[in-house]
């Protein structure tokens, strides 16, 4: 008899990570869990969200929630799966329940639970905005982009050295010409 | 000194765990707003003997912190430069 556990995984995406492509993904991920007698219980897009810390260089992220009860077999298997799949920048998967024969689950009462325990959360403050707008209120920029050659700073030939100046008087004046000038 | 003198200092009010208080208040890793109040501004999460949860709340909120720095919806620390 095949045991199962109900699961949660978020995985984030790529930020140009298309909705054909997740449909491709989620339709295999599908297979995978239906195949052995699992079952989705949910499935919430997050849409592109701002990743607190960069993430292989990638500041932002699309996020999907999927909840579903697979046997552990199977979850190896969908890991393997996100990982071969470049456009997934990271997953984590959650163990919701404990392990039981997969036909002992009553299928529409754990929907339930799963849906009332997962509130979509729309949690858009400091660290991620759906609207592409910032904490601070301001549009979404984006990448500011190369700020090319930045020019000869000067360096240090441009003051007059300390042992160049003759005594402390002159130094002094020579500081507030500088400041005249 | 004697030792009763060094024992007790005067208390302030007996903090109470707000998730004991409140049962509606889940810890959640996927809810970075709730749990952002039990980060410093750094980052870092704060000791139960200044926020006052109690030590049971304290473990699930752990470890929903940590959870919630594994997929970026919490930072795992903030310098300030950025």
């Amino acid at each position: 008899m095949i045991m199962g556990r109900i699961y949660e995984t978020i995985l984030i995406a790529k930020p140009d990570f298309d909705q054909e492509g997740f449909e491709k993904l989620h339709a295999r991920l599908l297979k995978t869990i239906g195949d052995e007698g699992g079952l989705e219980l949910k499935l919430v897009d997050w849409g592109r969200r701002r990743l607190a810390y960069p993430i292989d260089g990638h500041r932002k992220g699309n996020y999907f929630y999927f909840g579903y009860i697979a046997s552990p077999a199977c979850l190896k298997e969908i890991h393997r799966q996100l990982r071969l799949n470049a456009e997934v920048i990271r997953f984590q998967s959650i163990t919701l329940s404990k392990s039981k024969p997969l036909g002992a689950f009553d299928f529409e009462k754990e929907r339930e639970r799963v849906v009332a325990l997962t509130p979509d959360p729309q949690d858009e403050e400091e660290y991620g905005r759906r609207d592409g707008r910032d904490s601070r209120g301001g549009r979404d920029r984006g990448d500011r982009g190369d700020r090319g050659d930045r020019g000869d700073r000067g360096g240090r030939d441009r003051a007059p050295r300390r042992d160049d100046r003759d005594g402390a008087q002159t130094a002094e004046k020579a500081s507030v010409t500088e400041v005249q000038a | 000194m004697k030792p009763e003198m060094r024992r007790r200092r005067s208390f302030g009010r007996r903090k109470v765990c707000p998730f004991c208080a409140d049962k509606s208040l889940h810890i959640d890793y996927k809810t970075p707003s709730m749990l952002k109040r039990f980060i410093t501004e750094r980052g870092r999460i704060v000791p139960r003997r200044i926020s006052g949860v109690c030590a049971q709340h304290q473990r699930k909120l752990q470890v929903s912190v940590k959870r919630a720095r594994m997929v970026a919806l919490m930072p795992y620390s903030t310098t300030g430069i950025d």
